[in-house]
Formats: C-alpha cells, sequence, structure tokens
C-alpha cells in the first residue's frame, strides 16, 4: 500500500462520507432484473454489492439535492453534481451503467451483472466482479479482478492512454483478442487456436483460452496489457 | 417514400434532390455550423435508408424525415455538449455584434438573436417560419398539439424580440 | 374584448404569414383594434418576422450530392453484386419485408439463441423458402440486437454481426450505424474490427472513412484509421491526408493519419 498514499485519502475521505447523507431506495419489482445508472462529472465514485435489496447512496452532495436519486422500471438513476466522494451499495446482483466524465475514479466490487462502465479522465477498478463487462477509460488505467464472465455475452475493456490489467481464475474460458499500438502485451495463460497456434499481427494477439467461450476483448493504444492468471 | 420502402433504392435520389436543400437549410439556421449541417444532411439520408422499413405510408415523409434530423442533430450536440456555460457564450457572442455594417445591422441583430435563442425556441421558429410546413405537420414532427404549437411558435417570436430589443439597445 | 389577449397572440404568427382563415383574421383585427398592447406588440413581432425572409442562408456544397450518391451506391453494389439474373436473390426478396415484431424480449433472446447455432454450424444454402427464411430470421435478429438497451446486448450483436453474410447490405449498414451512434465506445470499436470481414468492398470502405467525422471518441477514429491500413486501402489516403491538417481532430488522431499515410505510400 506504501505505493499508493492518496488511497489512504481516499479512505479517510470515505470515512467522512459516513457522516454525509444517506439515501435509501428500492427497486419496484424484486423479480426483475435490477439496473443501476450513475451518472456523474465530478468526484469519486465507488459501488459496492451487498445482500440487501435497495440501493444505498452516501454522498455529501445530497444535503445539498445536487445529486437526485430516482427510480423507474426497476433502474434506479443516481445523476447531478456530485464533487467529493460518493458511496453506492446495490444489491450483489444487478447490472450498472455507469458514466462519470471527469471523476477521479471508479470503483466496483463484488457485484455480478451487465457492468457498463465508462470514465474519460478516472481510473477503473474492478474488484470482484463477474458477468458480462465493457468498460473504458479514455486518458486512465483499468484494472480489474474477474470471478466469472457470463458464458453468453462477450466482454470488453479498453484505453486509449491507461494500461489495461485484468486478472481472472485459471479455469477461465474466453475466445480473447489482445491488441495496443505503443504498449506490450503479457499474459500467462495459454492462448490455443483450434490445433494450431494463436494468431499475432504486429499489433496484437488472438486466439482461445480453455477451449474456447465468450468472447474477451482488452485493447489499448498507448498502454500494456496484461491478461493474469489467478 | 412508399417505393423506397418497398426496395426500389432509385427512389431515394429523387426525395434527396427533392428535400435536401431544406434539410440542409434547417440544419444551417438550427447551428449556425456548415460543415456540421452537411454532415447531418449526409446522416439523415442514411438513417432514412437504414430505418425504412419504420416509414408509416400513412403519414407524410417530410414530417418523418424531420423526425429523424431532430433525432440526429441531437444525438450530435449531445456528442458535443459545450463545456462553457450559456452566460459566457451570450457575453461573448454580443460582444462580436459590434463588428456589423450600418446598412445590414436590422438583419445582422435578427441573425445573432436567432443564434443566441434557446434551441428548442429556435427549432420551432425554423420550421414555422422557414420550412414550409403546416402547423399540422410541425405538430406531427414534435409530437404535440396543434395549439401547442402555436403557442410555441408566438413564444419563441416573443423571445426572439426581446433578444433583438437587449442587443439593439447594447448596440445603441 | 371578447377574446383573451393570449387566444389571439397564439394566432399571431399566422396573422403575419397570411395563412389565417377569413373568421380568425376577423377576430385579431378587432381583437387588436380594442387592445393597445396587442397592437404594439403585434406590430413590432410581426415586423420581426417580415425581417427574417431577409436572414440569408447559404446553399449547401457540392460534397452534399457526392457523399449521398456515395452512400447509396454502397447499398446497392452489394444487392447487384447478389443478385443473381434469374430469381431475386434472398437478400433482396428479404427487401421489403416488414420487420417482424418480437413480442418481448423472450422472444428476441429465442431469436438470438437461435442466431447463435446457425452461426456456429454455417448453413447450407439451398434456394429453400425454409432457409431464406431461416438467413432472414439471422440478419433481423442482428439488428434487433444492435438495437438492444443493454450495450452486452449491443456488443453480443455486434459479435454476430462479424460472422454474418459478407455480401448482407443491411448488416454492414447496422455495423456502420453502430460505429457512428452507439453510445458505449466498446462496442463502437468491436463494430469497428467487425468491419474487418467487409473490408473487401471498397463502397463499404469508403462508408467507414465517412464515419471518422461524426465520431468523437479518439480511440475509435485511430481504430478506423488502422482498419483502413490493415485493409491497404489506397483510396483513403486522400481523405486521410486532410485529416492530418484537420485542427478539430485530436493531435493523436491527426498523428495517427500522419502514420496511415506513410504506411498506405
Amino acid at each position: 500500500m506504501m505505493y499508493r498514499p492518496w488511497l489512504l485519502l481516499a479512505i479517510a475521505a470515505t470515512g467522512i462520507v459516513a457522516a454525509a447523507q444517506e439515501r435509501l431506495i428500492a427497486f419496484s419489482d424484486e423479480a426483475r432484473p435490477r439496473i443501476v445508472r450513475v451518472e456523474l462529472l465530478d468526484g469519486s465514485l465507488s459501488i459496492r454489492g451487498y445482500e440487501g435489496k435497495d440501493v444505498k447512496v452516501t454522498s455529501a452532495a445530497l444535503e445539498k439535492d445536487r445529486v437526485q436519486v430516482t427510480e423507474a422500471n426497476n433502474t434506479v438513476s443516481i445523476s447531478g453534481m456530485n464533487r467529493g466522494p460518493m458511496v453506492v451499495q446495490v444489491p450483489n446482483q444487478t447490472s450498472l451503467v455507469v458514466r462519470c466524465v471527469n471523476c477521479r475514479e471508479a470503483v466496483v466490487e463484488s457485484v455480478s451483472g451487465d457492468l457498463d462502465i465508462n470514465l474519460l479522465n478516472g481510473a477503473i477498478r474492478l474488484m470482484n466482479v463477474s458477468g458480462s463487462i465493457l468498460a473504458h477509460s479514455l486518458n486512465k488505467s483499468i484494472s480489474a479482478v474477474i470471478t466469472r464472465l457470463d458464458p453468453d455475452k462477450p466482454s470488453s475493456f479498453t484505453s486509449m492512454n491507461g494500461t489495461i490489467d485484468c486478472t481472472f481464475p485459471a479455469d477461465l474460458k474466453a475466445d480473447v483478442k489482445l491488441r495496443t499500438e505503443n504498449g506490450k502485451i503479457h499474459t500467462d495463460f495459454d492462448l490455443q487456436l483450434e490445433g494450431g497456434l494463436p494468431v499475432r499481427t504486429d499489433r496484437g494477439i488472438s486466439g482461445r483460452i480453455g477451449g474456447g467461450g465468450p468472447e474477451l476483448q482488452m485493447r489499448a493504444f498507448n498502454g500494456s496489457i496484461y491478461l493474469r492468471k489467478k | 417514400m412508399r417505393q423506397v420502402k418497398d426496395g426500389d433504392l432509385r427512389k431515394l435520389a429523387v426525395l434527396f434532390e427533392r428535400h435536401h436543400r431544406a434539410l440542409f437549410h434547417f440544419f444551417l439556421r438550427c447551428t449556425s455550423d456548415r460543415a456540421l449541417s452537411e454532415d447531418l444532411v449526409q446522416e439523415v439520408y442514411f438513417r432514412i435508408l437504414r430505418y425504412r422499413h419504420t416509414f408509416n405510408p400513412q403519414h407524410a415523409f417530410t414530417a418523418w424525415m424531420y423526425q429523424i434530423a431532430r433525432n440526429a442533430q441531437m444525438d450530435q450536440l449531445q456528442k458535443r455538449r459545450p463545456e462553457v456555460t450559456p452566460d459566457e457564450e451570450m457575453a461573448s457572442a454580443s460582444s462580436r455584434v459590434d463588428d456589423v455594417l450600418s446598412r445590414d445591422q436590422e438583419v445582422a441583430l435578427l441573425r445573432r438573436a436567432m443564434e443566441l435563442l434557446p434551441e428548442d425556441k429556435r427549432e420551432v421558429l425554423v420550421l414555422s417560419r422557414y420550412q414550409e410546413l403546416k402547423y399540422e405537420e410541425i405538430a406531427q414532427i414534435l409530437g404535440i398539439e396543434v395549439g401547442a404549437v402555436k403557442v410555441r411558435v408566438f413564444r419563441a417570436v416573443r423571445a426572439l424580440g426581446d433578444l433583438y430589443t437587449e442587443l439593439a439597445g447594447a448596440k445603441a | 374584448m371578447t377574446t383573451s389577449c393570449e387566444q389571439i397572440q397564439q394566432k399571431l404568427p399566422e396573422y403575419w404569414a397570411g395563412i389565417i382563415s377569413v373568421n380568425e383574421h376577423r377576430a385579431v383585427d378587432t381583437h387588436l383594434a380594442a387592445c393597445q398592447a396587442c397592437r404594439n406588440e403585434s406590430a413590432e413581432l410581426g415586423r420581426l418576422w417580415a425581417n427574417l425572409d431577409r436572414v440569408p442562408v447559404e446553399a449547401p456544397g457540392p460534397a452534399v450530392r457526392t457523399r449521398f450518391y456515395d452512400m447509396l451506391d454502397a447499398y446497392r453494389s452489394g444487392a447487384d453484386e447478389k443478385a443473381p439474373a434469374a430469381a431475386p436473390s434472398w437478400w433482396s426478396r428479404w427487401f421489403g419485408q416488414p420487420l417482424p415484431v418480437f413480442a418481448g424480449a423472450l422472444a428476441m433472446l429465442a431469436v438470438g439463441f437461435f442466431a447463435a447455432r446457425s452461426f456456429y454450424s454455417p448453413p447450407v444454402v439451398k434456394p429453400e423458402t425454409s432457409e431464406i427464411a431461416q438467413l432472414r430470421g439471422e440478419v433481423n435478429s442482428i439488428r434487433e440486437m444492435l438495437q438492444q438497451q443493454s450495450a452486452s446486448e449491443r456488443l453480443k450483436g455486434v459479435t454476430f454481426a462479424s460472422r454474418a453474410d459478407k455480401s448482407d447490405r443491411d448488416v454492414v449498414f447496422a455495423l456502420l450505424d453502430t460505429v457512428k451512434s452507439d453510445p458505449n465506445v466498446n462496442v463502437r470499436l468491436a463494430a469497428v474490427d467487425a468491419f474487418k470481414r467487409f473490408g473487401t468492398d471498397h463502397a463499404a470502405r469508403r462508408q467507414l472513412l465517412e464515419a471518422i467525422k461524426l465520431q468523437e471518441s479518439p480511440m475509435v477514429q485511430i481504430a478506423i484509421i488502422e482498419l483502413l491500413v490493415d485493409l491497404n486501402d489506397q483510396s483513403a489516403v486522400k481523405a486521410l491526408n486532410a485529416m492530418t491538417q484537420d485542427d478539430k481532430l485530436q493531435k493523436a488522431v491527426q498523428e495517427r493519419a500522419r502514420w496511415a499515410v506513410t504506411e498506405l505510400h
């Protein structure tokens, strides 16, 4: 942890948030799939899965009504002018749509579903997530520890100026495409094409892991790509 | 249009020749951006081609076309959402009025006032004043009642008048 | 005063434009004669309304027409290639069919599954109605999938499209649409990749080049430029050259365009 002094700051800030206002909102239909949509301009965002049914939003911006929390069609929408840290607790099985143009960071922890996370200028950190994951940060890095990929849907991690670092369980099954223009590609998985070698081009490599499975794309431009085995 | 829907794509060329000029003018008057307006005209015909199966022959083609045009424009404006606040825009815009020649002053001020009008007001004004559309068609395009169109057109003209007076005052 | 000012006001634009019925015209006149405030406002705004005619507007440049016919050619060329002289292809037969209405997501998933199966075991194309119906189902399901609300579902649609019949114009254009206007960057990037399959088609490549302009993500713009290099598209050099000078594009994109020009030469 030494190399990330700002992380301590973030934790300290989270402590302050606990004193900030909290809002609880329920989904209208517990039987149907849940979606949480977060659209913020600034601040930092942490989304955590928990074993509850409702969505809990904690942010100082709630107090001044700068952030709106609404629910319609089983979708909880959180949007507005958030400047400091915001913590959102969601049921473990929830799909996410996250758009944070200038957020410093978005952290997602212990959530399973269709996760669609897009930042312009902030880093994305995913911890113990599963499902179909689409993560994009234009200018910062993406790091992810994924417990399971949705076997029926593709996943994709893309960044123009950041590193992409993903860790999967050793029994990963996927059709992977890795590509970066100005970085390096590292993996300790065995990439195979049916009965042959993986396809290698100037800037990328593609092949199968564990006999193949859903499509998994990792694409960078200036950063390196790490595909790690847990 | 019915023939385009049924697969005769050459008929799309006829529709293009008939409407693209008016469509371009619509975009240009709404956005004041020539290059963007040309791109948007292309985008509208692309969408007409792509979504021709959704055209309902019971309705007027022009109304459908303008509906697509509005959507294309909205998509584009969302992408280019400006970072500056409207206030700054206003200030810089009105300061530029000064270099206008006196003979064409009225028209120049009017053009400026149009540019400063909020998007929705400018749109309804352009549709009613320049595009040769009936109020019924505008109602269909905007998805509102004819009565509401009339109210909106008047409010847009009034807002334009306020801006115009303001600009003329600043000038004097 | 028999009519309220507000009722009269909303008739004024039609009154100024002279597209009002005789009765209404009379009603407006009566009111204006009696109401000084409305009379002043009508005079002032009416003049403004008339003057709007004098605000000039430029004509569209010649490029608008060229681009339109390019696009139309791109769409038609595939159809013409595909159509045999004797019978219309399944494509052109499908062409005029109304889009089947799917009863909700369940039906959608069923079709998606059907499409998935038939992609993994390529169907043998026989000139039978059932086969035609099957192919039609695939194309429709791809189009539907590319319009789903969930980005994951749309990305799945792109994956299917990348395995679809190469000569299918509707798939090509559905992909183009995704490249241009899908709200998710990951989906757009995948759609650019999926285009590789259609790379032999000159007209389709030109449409892709067009799509750069409407693109706000520099990463997608770069992906398109790289694809054109991968496809060795010499005809793109001119447009790429122009991009190296285009200040609306980000520096990284300009540089990549410059790189592309040297690669293609």
